[in-house]
């Protein structure tokens, strides 16, 4: 399994949960614990794209974080290809996986190119300046989401989707490494989030094309069904911090299960799953 | 393609020949007017060349003492900017000009109680702002929190200011005006010494940088971006905010809180060479370095033979410089 998370459980603020209260289980008990994300268990496996849906607050981001390292959960374990993530040095789980932020401001202006090369940090020291093998793999990551025609403009005077595109190609770049056979998981929250129709279209056309491309494994969140739908191999729902239900698309976007994921009635989420399993 | 970063190597090098030649010029402005050729002439010993000695023991100490300030405070402007993300921070945002000035305040009003001398007191005022100020930004938080770093910093520069009026209503006349000196930023430092004493940690500050330049470009993107690249965000911020401010502290203790050339050098020097931290640090000491001196020469020449404060020049110029750049900024 090549990301594997176990039990995993985290509230901000909130301390470590006293033993007695673990092992209750209603819909009420982690809003009442301040519990963000409650008993999450989920496995990735090489090859997948996975999506995690579920309405706003639902703790998707949250999830995500915990999933990438970079917040460490108060419960359970997160372990990438078998090694457990909080116990491997940052650097090294940079080389692994990289994440791409629902929407990127910079303090200072950088061009397209600049801001993927930035995807290379883990891979050199302290002192050391790109060489050759980095800007090739800078290059290779802008042709593979289609920027390489915006590698010299300031990356803020790109659209949202064209932005959004380059730091796919910077998180590419940062899992760009020589050795063959490295897991490597690409973690996108709400990647279109922000961005109108045609852009979606876009952005879920570029991942698609690398999961066929170089059959890079993605993890992803939204709340969007037909984006879900139309994309993943597999989908986590996820409701108030714990799993609703999680399985193949045909399994978990039921009229029933999306119903109460959003609490909406049933009746109302049907119309939308019949547009998104055209749109696959 | 090439490496965008080599792009701005020839403007670094254009600024490293401004500072040197502002360095090597400057001496040879002022009221009594020395020859190149005397200067550098073998042929005379240099205890009989007076303009070999006005040169190397009157100006050229003033000159250097104006390169290090003037590139230290530009670079730790760039540093402070890069760890607050905003390009409208200076090295003084944070309140360590103030401890300083407090610190220098309290040894010219109280000198006769204090051994150290001004320069050294004004370092031990900026280590208490530094420390107090560290201390309230990571009271609560695993890394440091940068709005209260700028909260606090902010309250910390009015709440000392008050202390430094306090010192000056119980100081005599002659204290105050030499207080007031003090303040306007003073480049005139009579001889190598203060550079030397400053010299260790502004080299200390430098080397935290050189280390910084490219966590700092990371964090450009964002804390948690940065984090997910491999980034250690809680040591770079700390190494960021402690070298910063010792390098600004080296700096005021030689010519006083010398305003603006934190801001309007680095802002330039991105014009010069883009963001990237690696270019914009050494672009801004260089230019900085320049800057500083050619304000210098200015501040000495402009009502010859009065010698204004070189805070003045640099004041003039950077105040309407800022608020462009306020309307101008996107």
């Amino acid at each position: 399994m090549l990301l594997s998370a176990g039990n995993l459980q985290f509230g901000y603020g909130a301390g470590r949960p006293r033993s007695d209260e673990r092992g209750r289980s209603s819909q009420f008990d982690s809003a009442h614990r301040g519990l963000v994300i409650d008993d999450v268990s989920l496995d990735v496996a090489d090859g997948d794209i996975v999506g995690i849906l579920g309405p706003n607050g639902s703790g998707k981001t949250t999830l995500l974080r915990l999933l990438s390292g970079a917040i460490r959960p108060q419960a359970g374990r997160v372990r990438l290809a078998g090694a457990d993530l909080s116990a491997t040095p940052a650097r090294v789980t940079a080389r692994q996986i990289a994440v791409v932020p629902q929407e990127t401001s910079l303090a200072f202006d950088y061009s397209a190119l600049e801001i993927v090369l930035m995807g290379r940090y883990p891979h050199l020291g302290a002192f050391e300046i790109e060489g050759p093998d980095d800007l090739a793999a800078a290059m290779r990551a802008l042709q593979a989401t289609g920027t390489a025609s915006l590698a010299d403009r300031a990356f803020r005077t790109l659209s949202g989707g064209e932005k959004q595109r380059v730091v796919i190609a910077s998180a590419l770049a940062q899992l760009d490494s020589a050795g063959e056979g490295t897991p490597r998981l690409l973690l996108l929250d709400e990647p279109t989030a922000s961005l109108d129709l045609r852009y979606q279209f876009e952005i879920g056309a570029v991942l698609r094309r690398l999961h066929e491309a170089s059959g890079l494994t993605i993890l992803l969140s939204t709340h969007d069904l037909r984006f879900a739908a139309a994309l993943c191999t597999r989908i986590v729902l996820l409701a108030n911090g714990r799993i609703l239900a999680q399985g193949r698309p045909s399994e978990v976007l039921t009229p029933d299960l999306v119903g109460r994921l959003f609490d909406v009635p049933g009746e109302l989420a049907a119309p939308i799953l019949a547009s998104a399993r055209m749109a696959r | 393609m090439t490496l965008p970063l080599r792009r701005g190597f020839p403007a670094i090098a254009l600024c490293f020949t401004a500072m040197v030649a502002a360095v090597v010029a400057a001496p040879f402005i002022g009221s009594t007017s020395i020859a190149f050729s005397r200067v550098f002439s073998t042929a005379l010993p240099f205890a009989d060349n007076v303009d070999a000695q006005i040169f190397f023991i009157a100006r050229l100490p003033r000159a250097l003492a104006a390169a290090l300030v003037g590139g230290t405070l530009a670079a730790a402007g760039v540093v402070f900017q890069g760890l607050l993300r905003n390009p409208l921070a200076t090295p003084y945002t944070l309140g360590v000009s103030a401890g300083a000035s407090l610190g220098a305040m309290v040894a010219i009003t109280f000198g006769s109680m204090w051994v150290g001398g001004v320069a050294s007191a004004s370092l031990a005022g900026a280590f208490l702002a530094v420390g107090i100020v560290y201390a309230l930004a990571s009271a609560r938080h695993r890394g440091l929190s940068t709005t209260v770093l700028l909260l606090a910093g902010v309250t910390l520069n009015s709440f000392f200011s008050a202390l430094i009026l306090f010192v000056q209503y119980v100081s005599d006349f002659a204290q105050t005006f030499r207080a007031l000196r003090w303040l306007m930023g003073d480049l005139d430092v009579a001889s190598y010494a203060p550079i030397i004493a400053a010299l260790p940690l502004v080299v200390i500050a430098f080397t935290a940088f050189a280390w910084l330049a490219r966590p700092l470009n990371l964090l450009s993107i964002g804390a948690e971006a940065a984090a997910t690249r491999g980034v250690n965000v809680v040591l770079a911020q700390r190494v960021a905010f402690f070298s910063a401010s010792l390098a600004t502290g080296a700096a005021v203790s030689v010519g006083g809180p010398i305003g603006f050339v934190g801001i309007i050098v680095p802002h330039l020097a991105r014009l010069m060479v883009g963001s990237d931290h690696r270019l914009v640090l050494p672009a801004s000491t260089f230019f900085g370095a320049a800057f500083l001196v050619g304000c210098d020469a200015i501040a000495r020449t402009v009502l010859a033979p009065i010698e204004l404060p070189v805070g003045i020049i640099t004041a003039v110029i950077g105040g309407p410089f800022f608020l462009w750049l306020l309307i101008t900024r996107r």
